[in-house]
């Protein structure tokens, strides 16, 4: 998972709670202020209660002055009619004003009907006549008038508290109502007003359709009714629309039965707290936006670019390029840091190649110094062992010639003695040239290079014996050689080693009359090892670390021919081809020559 | 096998005196004439210098060539020998105590027909040398006098 992914899920989740916690806020918030405006609708409905309250006793206070008018204490019916008639006039939230004699006969009437109409029935009469309540209120919807009002009714008294007349005044509900309901309709409110039995006094709007029915019965008549536990309730189907109520009796007046209902249609109730809420996770997604965009730019400024130059400076500076630098401008902090901390470290190395660079110059300059030396000093040998070859056989073989001349020419003027001498400097002679090649094989495979090949050991060994046998025919030793023996080295050296080996082998058991010589191969160490044994005169491992010192010899040269470089020239041989040689040996038992070549690889 | 010549060009005296001693010893009795450098072998083959005036069309039957000689080496006298249209086809023989593997193919290389090495040993000296005589002079067919 790339850095960017992992930051950015880290980031998700950081996120994710305060995010869930605000979205749950929002909700919260939204139900709250759903809460606040059923709350609101309730002191709605509880303002317009009060407000027709207050009407009422306003009403009241009309009543309470006009008990006192002189125009009213009266018996002509007109001319108090009349007074009540302006009073009407200056009163036009009535409907109509008039007076009531105690035996509930219509008396004064600001209409000036001149109507005969008895009242004593009426509630509101009554209720005013009662000396505890002494205020009449009544709602009643006028059939014919096809309006509702609110009958307000005060007792004028005598001093005595005998009643004179009952005021009575029509408020005009609709006109009360529509004062006030105009200014707190929005959208799809409804204020109405219901009587006690749930008859429609008063609705907006559409009051002339709904005035006059009932709601008596319906979900809403029975939410209007009930003891006002809850101030709103919800979704109380009522002329087809889903609403919410809010209902309100007349403080004071409630035993009238009438109630103030206010409702909004719950989609105009929930749509400032939707529209709120949705505007507030509007507001919330793209601030997760904006700071998920911004942490976006953030990881690739600061992390994935800063990464990115190290990352190419590195892989620059691996591909050999070792003046790289990361370079300018450094961010702050850690990655800032690192980076400059890189750069120092790229100079250092790069510093350091510059020394390995100039010391392995160097270094290849000496070597090719010495090597022209060395090729210088080989040459040189080179003349040298030539040299010899050539110019000291020369006086060897004058000395042998001539000697033999003697010998031949002169033989019967030499006595015994004087012919042993001279076979005396013969064998000298001889035995320096055989030295002389000796030395110049041993100078030879010092200097030759090494061509490695696969060598059939077994077919050498076998050649080798043949030409011994052919150059000595007078011993015939018995020849093992076990086949396939095949080994890496060169063709040239091997062959003078196992010369040397079979040749010594040869001539030390010359004098077996049952000769045997084996050529084989072990196992040393886990490494393959070749072996020439001999049954022959053997030697004594006391003195096995002389063995193969130039010119050390463990025998009499009596007894056995030799100058004593064929183990040595044998040993160059073998550790020129990085192997070991060794020997195991008991007097008079024979001998045996081990030795390993290095393996390839 | 008398009219037969053996031109030896040997320096060194006692090496000389000994071949020939060896050359007689084994009864091979033609006329060897002795060139003691490089120049007095060219000289004779070709008919200058102190052998200015011999008759150029009679040639040796084999000439021993030693390598090592003073004034132009053995190998330069092969050279030039090989290169004379009288004496290209001469039998030559090198023989020296050399064993170095390059003057061996040099030798070779510029045309000898045989290269012998002297051994130090005076019998194996004389058993060379007779086997060189036995071979050159009576089993070899050179290319004949006159062409």
């Amino acid at each position: 998972m790339s850095i960017r992914a992992r930051l950015l899920t880290l980031m998700l989740f950081a996120t994710l709670i305060p995010a869930m916690v605000a979205g749950l806020q929002f909700f919260e918030r939204r139900n709250s202020e759903i809460a606040a405006a059923r709350r609101e609708l309730a002191a709605t409905a509880q303002g317009l209660a009060q407000g027709l309250h207050d009407t009422v006793r306003a009403t009241a206070q009309l009543h309470y002055g006009l008990s006192r008018a002189r125009d009213l204490q009266t018996e002509d019916k007109a001319a108090c009619s009349n007074f009540l008639a302006e009073v009407l006039k200056r009163h036009p939230q009535y409907t109509g004003i008039l007076t009531i004699k105690p035996d509930g006969q219509l008396f004064c009437d600001s209409l000036r009907t001149g109507r005969k109409l008895d009242l004593a029935d009426r509630r509101y009469f009554q209720d005013a006549l009662d000396a505890e309540k002494s205020l009449g209120v009544e709602p009643v919807f006028g059939r014919l008038t096809g309006r509702g009002v609110l009958q307000v009714a005060y007792a004028a008294r005598r001093d005595n508290g005998e009643p004179l007349f009952v005021l009575l005044a029509s408020l005009d509900l609709q006109k009360h109502m529509q004062l006030r309901a105009h200014s707190l309709l929005r959208g799809s409110a409804v204020i109405g007003l219901v009587d006690g039995k749930g008859t429609i006094l008063t609705w907006y709007p559409d009051g002339p359709k709904r005035v006059g029915t009932s709601v008596a019965g319906s979900p809403l008549d029975h939410f209007a009714r009930q003891s006002q536990v809850e101030p709103t309730v919800e979704d109380v189907e009522f002329g087809g629309v889903s609403r919410i109520w809010a209902v309100s009796a007349l403080p004071e007046f409630a035993e009238t039965g009438l109630r103030v209902l206010v409702g909004v249609s719950k989609a105009d109730l929930l749509a400032a707290a939707n529209r709120n809420l949705h505007q507030a996770l509007a507001t919330l997604a793209i601030v997760l936006l904006l700071v998920f965009t911004g942490a976006w730019v953030l990881v690739e400024l600061v992390l994935r670019r800063q990464a990115g130059r190290i990352i190419t400076a590195v892989e620059r500076f691996s591909g050999g390029n070792f003046a790289t630098r990361i370079g300018e401008p450094y961010p702050r902090g850690e990655i800032g840091h690192l980076m400059g901390a890189m750069d120092q470290a790229f100079g250092v190395m790069h510093a350091q190649q510059d020394t390995i660079h100039g010391l392995n110059t160097n270094l290849e300059r000496r070597v090719a110094e010495r090597t022209a030396q060395l090729e210088a000093a080989n040459k040189e040998l080179e003349a040298f062992s030539y040299s010899v070859s050539h110019d000291l056989r020369a006086p060897l073989r004058s000395i042998d010639g001539f000697s033999q001349a003697l010998l031949e020419d002169y033989a019967d003027k030499l006595d015994g003695e004087g012919k042993d001498y001279l076979k005396r400097v013969r064998a000298a002679t001889q035995r320096m040239g055989k030295l002389i090649e000796d030395i110049l094989n041993l100078s030879r495979v010092t200097r030759t290079e090494i061509h490695l090949e696969t060598v059939d050991l077994s077919a050498m060994a076998q050649a080798i014996i043949a030409e011994l046998q052919r150059s000595q025919p007078e011993s015939h030793p018995e020849f093992v050689a076990a086949e396939g023996i095949v080994a890496e080295g060169d063709g040239g050296l091997l062959k003078v080693a196992l010369e040397n080996l079979l040749g010594n082998a040869w001539k030390f058991s010359g004098k077996r009359a049952q000769a045997k010589i084996e050529f084989g191969t072990t196992r040393h160490d886990g490494n393959p090892a070749y072996f020439v044994r001999d049954n022959g005169a053997g030697f004594d491992m006391t003195y096995a670390s002389k063995l193969f010192g130039v010119f050390q010899r463990l025998h009499d040269m009596t007894e056995f021919k030799g100058t004593g470089i064929g183990l040595a020239t044998v040993q160059r041989i073998i550790h020129r081809h990085g192997g070991r040689v060794w020997a195991e040996g008991k007097v008079e038992e024979g001998a045996t020559f081990y030795f390993t070549l290095s393996q390839p690889g | 096998m008398d009219n037969k010549v053996i031109l030896l060009v040997e320096d060194n005296p006692d090496d000389a005196e000994l071949t020939l001693r060896a050359l007689k010893k084994n009864n091979i009795l033609n006329q060897v004439v002795l060139a003691h450098d490089g120049v007095e072998a060219i000289d004779y083959l070709f008919g200058t210098g102190t052998y200015a005036g011999r008759d150029t069309s009679a040639l040796p039957s084999v000439v021993l060539l030693d390598l090592k000689l003073p004034k132009i080496d053995g190998l330069e006298v092969l050279k030039q020998i090989r290169a004379g249209e009288l004496t290209r086809y001469l039998s030559v023989v090198i023989l020296t105590s050399s064993k170095e593997e390059q003057d061996l193919i040099n030798g070779y290389q510029l045309g000898a027909n045989s290269y012998i090495r002297k051994p130090v040993d005076f019998n194996q000296f004389m058993e060379a040398v007779r086997q060189l005589g036995l071979y050159w002079l009576v089993l070899n067919e050179s290319v004949p006098q006159g062409r």
